[in-house]
């Protein structure tokens, strides 16, 4: 199992943690998360992510190196959609791996603060009232700060 | 040739992925930029947030540029 891939195919978060889990029997704690593409009561139909490669999972491979390091962990895996998704469909899937489970919680968050400020992604919202290209939000540079640089 | 890829929302105004000859009198990404606005009527390449790379290397606009290169310019990022 990878720990990172990034591709256009839909993603079964529980499939994912099933397969996960399977590959640390000897963890005491397993976390994950899994996002969505918010539907915004109906107002945005359909999210389309790019990326740029080589870079977008270099970056990703090296963020989770140092979530890692930093948390001591058994492992993690991140997967992560990119094309045209419709409202409700898994685009994220984060998993982390640890001897316990504060550090597979912890581990989890800031990985997933990398991804919605750092990770080199652009968004774009397709609803009601045209298209948009969305930049992360003020709340999510703000979760993202609560990390002390190693 | 070099290959220049705009991304994110520079992909509509600057038509995505571009092989084209190394133009006449370009040696930097500065003269890159300044090219590619001029030939697309825009300044949106301009910007400080907008970052260049070459090569798989983020660069600064001194950096030279050379046939074979493979750039991008990049807006600030969306986030997963």
């Amino acid at each position: 199992m990878e720990q990172v891939l990034i591709n256009e195919d839909p993603l079964d978060a529980g499939a994912l943690l099933s397969e996960f889990t399977n590959n640390f029997p000897a963890a005491g704690g397993i976390v994950n998360f899994s996002g969505q593409v918010r539907g915004e009561n109906g107002q945005v139909k359909t999210l389309f992510l790019s990326r740029y490669e080589p870079l977008t999972t270099r970056h990703i491979e090296d963020a989770v190196d140092r979530t890692i390091r930093r948390f001591d962990l058994h492992g993690v895996c991140v997967r992560h959609r990119v094309g045209l998704m419709s409202a409700g469909e898994t685009i994220v899937f984060c998993a982390a791996a640890a001897a316990h489970r504060r550090a597979a919680f912890d581990a989890c968050d800031f990985l997933m603060d990398y991804l919605k400020t750092n990770a080199i992604f652009w968004k774009r919202e397709d609803g009601l009232d045209g298209s948009k290209w969305i930049e992360p939000r003020e709340q999510d540079y703000k979760d993202s700060q609560r990390w002390s640089p190693l | 040739m070099i290959e220049v890829e705009f991304c994110g929302r520079l992909s509509t105004p600057f038509n995505g992925v571009q092989m084209i000859d190394l133009p006449e009198g370009v040696k930097t990404v500065s003269d890159l930029r300044s090219h590619f606005e001029r030939k697309f009527q825009t300044d949106a390449l301009t910007h400080i947030t907008i970052r260049a790379v070459v090569n798989e290397s983020i660069v600064t606009d001194i950096h030279e540029v050379f046939d074979g290169d493979r750039i991008a310019f990049l807006p600030p990022v969306g986030g997963g």
